[in-house]
């Protein structure tokens, strides 16, 4: 028992989080205040949120880099569907759909006119970012959010925020989809024989579509979550949360070639990709040598999965 | 074999001149002459000599992402490499009180090493240059960024960058050396065996290998050249800003893809052409000089050139990608 549960891709990524977590208790003195264990939250929930999507287009075997952008347009639109008056639900309401038109420009990109995934979806992160920023105006971050809006961002149950309820919630919702339902499990079968689920008679290109669909969806979630709990606009959000995702799923035990990965090992991703982070930022570290630190990381964990998977296909003998 | 123009290696190809290749050049014209009509400024030899001045640094950057996207590679770290470029020289004149003839092979010998890492990684473990050197972009970028901020707007001496405004026959000599590169890479892409061979690279990469080819090693000295040539703009950039500045190379690689595939070349490799690409540079600057001069807003204007790209590559899959 205890020996197949090392073995579990899920577990490298625990033991880090385990790992991280005994390093900070012990170099830091502020690792368990309050305040610091809010904001590691705050962190978490809304880049697992998103994270989830990833993770379910890394298991087709696709990416996307877009959701950076679709969680800044979700951010500055429910800034500005405030401004015009809507209410709480109207805002989140509508800009879900923002969201899920976005997840839906990707799908047809990929799925349907079949452009190169990492080209289509930094294309429409390019053009996201652009959109949300003509919406973008300074006095943006000074005007208020209704109450019932920051309360969905800040309120807290059982001493945890609503967000991370939220984020056990999908995570449920998906861990159960992935391993138990019959369209879950196509997901792996097209992440890891295209050609063959295509001959057993799946829609490939529907799943594709979908998933990216569910991913922007997700961003925009993730999105309003975190603008709800700055309680204001910024321009700033959303930056670089591509690679982290992408970097956190593969070390929850995704893969760029697609048909592995789980939702648990999404999130304990993300969660160490947090407590990294939060380490940084503790440790005063420049944001920009941050930045340096996650290119090498993103790096390094494409080598090792490259070279695993060179390892897998010579064992298969395919090369 | 090929006639010169579409240049795949498909023998039944004897048109001399292939009309939807050459896209790009009526494109090209049809912006400009679009341009000179509906704006008085725009005719000026002035406007036009400083638009070819900006694209003759951007397309340093280009040179060497033709050479891969021929074999099929996308280099995404051009942009933060141009950057690099700009840091790298501002290290080594402020810091290490060096002229600007050291600097600038050094700048590029160091961004060459990166490229030579980049490009062995992606050949040795069968990688997706795309994500490879995605990571190579932001570990850069941020480079750049710690290296600027403590330059702190500091000023490169008159002596250090007075050479980029040297004008042959009153022309800037950055534009001149920008055809000539073009020119001459377009010939020894045509004619030399050594850049030949990219071509079939790009179209058959297994094949070459049987053939006896090292394709590997050529997509690494190719990665290394992309890299510094990206950095030897980014320097020139520099020393014509006088300072060292983080907007250099920012979201260059998007302007610089969309270049290299409206200008003919296809993101499934075996087709390209420099001077077509240096077109593609300046029909992209043309645009972004054209929507300024009807003061369109710059984040518009990404959203213009953004879905341009996503056209771009949307027509290389139709043409292209039955190929396959």
């Amino acid at each position: 028992m205890l020996g197949r549960l090392a073995r579990k891709n899920e577990s490298v990524s625990f033991a880090l989080c385990a790992a991280l977590v005994a390093a900070l208790s012990i170099a830091s003195d502020v690792f368990y205040t309050r305040a610091n264990l809010n904001s590691l939250q705050a962190s978490i929930a809304p880049t697992a949120i998103m994270a989830f999507g990833m993770m379910i287009c890394l298991i087709c075997g696709y990416f996307d880099l877009s959701i950076g952008s679709i969680m800044l347009l979700a951010g500055l639109l429910s800034g500005k569907f405030n401004d015009w008056g809507f209410s709480t639900p109207w805002i989140v309401l509508c800009v879900l759909v923002a969201g899920l038109l976005a997840g839906c420009l990707n799908g047809l990109l990929v799925a349907v006119l079949k452009i190169n995934a990492l080209i289509a979806t930094i294309g429409v992160q390019y053009i996201g970012y652009g959109f949300a920023m003509t919406l973008w105006d300074r006095n943006m971050q000074h005007r208020k959010f209704p109450a019932d809006f920051i309360a969905m961002g800040d309120g807290q149950f059982l001493g945890m925020y609503y967000m991370i309820w939220v984020m056990l919630a999908i995570l449920a919702g998906f861990s159960f989809f992935l391993k138990y339902s019959s369209s879950g499990r196509r997901l792996y079968y097209v992440g890891g024989n295209r050609e063959a689920s295509r001959l057993i008679g799946f829609n490939d290109r529907r799943i594709i579509f979908l998933c990216y669909a569910v991913t922007g969806l997700l961003a925009a979630l993730a999105g309003v979550l975190a603008v709800a709990r700055i309680q204001s606009p910024t321009q700033y959000m959303g930056g670089g949360v591509h690679m982290t995702c992408m970097i956190a799923c593969v070390i929850g035990g995704g893969s760029f070639a697609g048909g592995k990965g789980s939702a648990v090992g999404a999130a304990l991703g993300v969660a160490f990709m947090s407590l990294l982070t939060n380490m940084f930022n503790l440790l005063e570290m420049n944001t920009q040598l941050q930045n340096v630190v996650v290119g090498l990381t993103l790096i390094a964990v494409i080598v090792i999965d490259g070279y695993l998977n060179l390892k897998k296909m010579r064992a298969m003998g395919k090369i | 074999m090929t006639a010169n123009t579409g240049r795949s290696l498909a023998t039944h190809e004897k048109r001399n001149f292939n009309f939807g290749s050459w896209i790009i050049l009526f494109l090209t014209i049809g912006l400009f002459v679009f341009l000179s009509l509906t704006r008085k400024n725009f005719l000026t030899y002035n406007n036009i000599h400083s638009i070819l001045y900006e694209v003759s640094f951007s397309f340093f950057a280009a040179v060497g992402f033709t050479l891969l996207i021929i074999m099929g590679e996308l280099d995404l770290s051009v942009g933060s490499l141009f950057g690099l470029g700009g840091a790298l020289l501002g290290l080594f004149i402020f810091n290490h009180r060096l002229s600007v003839e050291a600097a600038i092979p050094l700048a590029m010998a160091i961004a060459a090493v990166i490229g030579l890492a980049a490009g062995f990684l992606i050949t040795a473990f069968k990688l997706n240059s795309m994500m490879v050197t995605i990571g190579v972009m932001m570990a850069v970028k941020g480079y750049n960024w710690i290296q600027i901020q403590k330059f702190g707007g500091r000023q490169i001496p008159r002596a250090q960058w007075g050479f980029i405004t040297q004008e042959v026959l009153g022309v800037k000599w950055t534009i001149l050396a920008m055809v000539a590169v073009a020119v001459l890479f377009e010939l020894f892409l045509a004619r030399s065996r050594h850049l030949k061979q990219l071509y079939c690279i790009g179209n058959n990469f297994s094949t070459t290998i049987l053939y006896g080819l090292n394709a590997n090693l050529v997509k690494i000295l190719c990665f290394s050249a992309s890299a510094a040539l990206s950095a030897f703009g980014g320097a020139l950039m520099t020393c014509r800003l006088k300072h060292p500045h983080v907007t250099v190379g920012a979201n260059l690689e998007i302007g610089i893809i969309t270049a290299a595939v409206i200008g003919g070349a296809s993101i499934f490799g075996g087709r390209g052409s420099m001077v077509r690409t240096m077109l593609g540079v300046f029909f992209v600057f043309l645009l972004q000089n054209g929507m300024t001069s009807y003061n369109i807003n710059t984040y518009v204007q990404q959203i213009i050139l953004g879905s341009i790209l996503i056209l771009a590559i949307h027509l290389d899959v139709r043409i292209n990608g039955k190929r396959t």
